[in-house]
């Protein structure tokens, strides 16, 4: 069973968020015209319940003065009060207050009672009996509108304060709804964000270790950290395959170049051995001599080879600690007869007492060598070349590869390091070189970066960092 | 009858010292120069009967020397030897008015032979 993505969860959260909103409406409404109706039916009361006090006031008068109009007004306020009364019946008919209605009708009603004896007795004397059930009568229609009265004005203030609650217990919903959902947005979506956002930082570094995330659930942004990694994984394996690829294509430069160099020697042993060989006389230091040249021709050629091995052998990541004065001059001395074949002057710039660094030996020494045979490529008809390499601080050190040659279009320059970017013939360029040494110098947290004006020559700026040892001196 | 003279350029020293009394045994009187610069100096007094010279050096290389050397020495004979024969540089050698090409690693005799040969055709140049 599949658990619910989070597309899904944040679709629900807005629907409902809606559906929240949407009744929060005809509530709203509905509150608001219960507590008007029910401010129009305490208006209804007061009125009654005044009239009501009307009739007890002319009551009290007929009782003090037994005069006709107090009677006459009491029976006019009466009527009044029973009008007031059907209409009030037929407002509360159906509210909770419908037995205090009903109290209210019998209690009316008894009292109307009393007007068959204003009637009958002339002159207008009631005997104390009567007058005492009068009273009664009065005081409990009174009492009875009193308690309508005190019901109905709690039910106002009932529906006023439902008006008040209805929108904020709406409210601290939507709040709670919202807060839930940022919550799943935060945890669901920006942190994986923010993971891979770190991430792709160090990726343009070039670094591909993966993203440590623990989660293992549904979730669409877990999914695409799984797939960041995934993918950093292949392009971190498609980086070696093309380093793989850099190192075979530098071979045959190697190669080439080693092969003439390697006459050399071959030759001074073959030039030699025939001497020896010849029937002409020689002092035994001579002989002597001649074999040492043997054996030391031997060895350079050895030396030779030993580069190359060293270079196709090597692997690709291993990293170790070394001088890159010496790595700098290994690498010129591999690509010195290129160099010297083109006409090219070299020009050594390098701090012999750089600090150590750690690294990809075999990497920076591909690196010096793109960037050399690039140089050299851009000077085809001779010019020089400087290799610079000196501190540049306490953490960092500066290498400079420097040519006089043709130099770069400015339109160009930005393609440089793309990989299969090249101006050259096929078969000539794979245009791999750059943006492998980017790759690798990258790699080592440094940078690398260029300068070139069309026609002047051009130059590279690496920065590669030192980790500072401890100095006693 | 005079003695043919030799000059030997090649930067590498052992090339020069093999070759010498090798060739002076054959009778010729040689003179060896490891780098282009003195070998021009030199060229500068006298003209070389022939000249051996290696292709890849600092400064001017061999193939300049030999357009030098045809232009001061017309009656010369250059003979151009190399650690990295390509059909280019053998092409532009011949063209340039090398005698003979030679690549590395070669034996003795060939260059006594091509000295030789080439001896003859500097005489009849002069002749
Ligand atoms: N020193 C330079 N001077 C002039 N142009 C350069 C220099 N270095 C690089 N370039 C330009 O940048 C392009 C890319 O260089 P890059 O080393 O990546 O590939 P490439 O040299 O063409 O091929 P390869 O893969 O064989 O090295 C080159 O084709 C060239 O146009
Ligand atoms: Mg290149």
């Amino acid at each position: 069973m599949s658990t619910i993505t989070l597309q899904l969860k944040l679709k629900l959260f807005i629907y409902l968020g809606i559906a929240i909103f949407l009744l929060n409406i005809p509530v709203i409404y509905f509150e608001i015209t219960k507590l008007n109706e029910r401010l129009l039916n305490l208006e209804l009361a007061e009125d009654l319940y005044n009239t009501i006090l009307e009739v007890r006031r002319y009551e009290k008068n007929f009782l003090l003065y037994h005069d006709r109009d107090s009677v006459a007004s009491n029976r006019y306020y009466y009527e009044q009060a029973s009008e007031l009364f059907s209409k009030a019946s037929a407002q509360f008919q159906k509210s909770s207050l419908q037995s205090d209605i009903v109290q209210l009708g019998k209690t009316l009603l008894a009292y109307g009672e009393f007007e068959k004896f204003y009637k009958k007795s002339s002159p207008l004397t009631v005997n104390e009996d009567i007058e005492a059930k009068l009273r009664t009568a009065g005081k409990n229609v009174v009492d009875a509108a009193d308690m309508l009265l005190i019901m109905q004005r709690r039910r106002v203030a009932r529906a006023a304060q439902n008006a008040l609650w209805w929108p904020l217990i709406f409210m601290g919903a939507m709040l709670l709804l919202f807060l839930i959902g940022a919550k799943i947005i935060i945890s669901d979506v920006v942190q994986p964000f923010g993971l891979i956002e770190k991430a792709m930082g160090k990726v343009a570094r070039g670094d591909f270790s993966p993203i440590p995330y623990g989660r293992k659930d549904e979730q669409q942004a877990s999914h695409m950290v799984v797939s960041f990694n995934r993918m950093v994984q292949e392009l971190e394996s498609r980086e070696e395959q093309v380093i793989h690829s850099r190192k075979i294509a530098s071979l045959g430069t190697l190669v080439s170049g080693c092969a003439h160099e390697l006459n050399n020697p071959i030759n001074n042993i073959v030039l030699t051995s025939d001497v020896l060989n010849s029937k002409r006389k020689m002092t035994p230091e001579r002989q002597a001599q001649l074999m040492d040249d043997i054996l030391k021709q031997a060895l350079r050629a050895s030396e030779i080879v030993k580069n190359l091995l060293e270079f196709s052998r090597a692997q690709t990541s291993v990293h170790k600690e070394f001088d890159l004065a010496v790595l700098l001059r290994e690498t010129l001395r591999i690509a010195e007869n290129h160099i010297k074949l083109s006409h090219v002057t070299l020009h050594d710039e390098i701090d012999a007492n750089l600090p150590r660094i750690t690294g990809n030996h075999q990497g920076l020494q591909q690196v010096f060598l793109n960037l050399t045979t690039n140089a050299v490529h851009a000077m085809q008809d001779g010019g020089n070349l400087t290799i610079r390499a000196q501190r540049e601080n306490s953490s960092k050190i500066k290498v400079q590869v420097e040519d006089t040659g043709t130099g770069i279009a400015k339109d160009i320059l930005p393609h440089i390091f793309d990989p299969f970017f090249t101006t050259k013939d096929v078969g000539k360029g794979t245009g791999l070189g750059l943006s492998v040494s980017y790759g690798i110098i990258k790699k080592h947290g440094g940078q690398i970066s260029v300068k070139s004006s069309a026609g002047q020559g051009t130059t590279f700026t690496i920065i590669l960092p030192v980790r500072e040892k401890r100095n006693s001196t | 009858m005079e003695k043919t003279t030799v000059c030997i350029l090649d930067d590498e020293p052992i090339v020069g010292d093999r070759l010498k009394p090798e060739l002076e045994d054959d009778g010729y009187g040689v003179e060896v120069f490891t780098d282009s610069a003195s070998a021009l100096k030199r060229l500068d007094e006298t003209c070389f009967d022939i000249f051996i010279t290696d292709l890849k050096m600092e400064g001017v290389d061999g193939m300049g020397f030999l357009e030098k050397v045809k232009d001061k020495c017309p009656g010369s004979e250059v003979i151009v030897i190399t650690g990295y024969g390509t059909l280019e540089s053998a092409r532009e050698a011949l063209i340039k008015g090398a005698y003979d090409f030679i690549t590395k690693p070669f034996r003795i005799g060939e260059i006594r032979a091509a000295v030789k040969k080439a001896k003859k055709k500097a005489r009849r140049n002069s002749a």
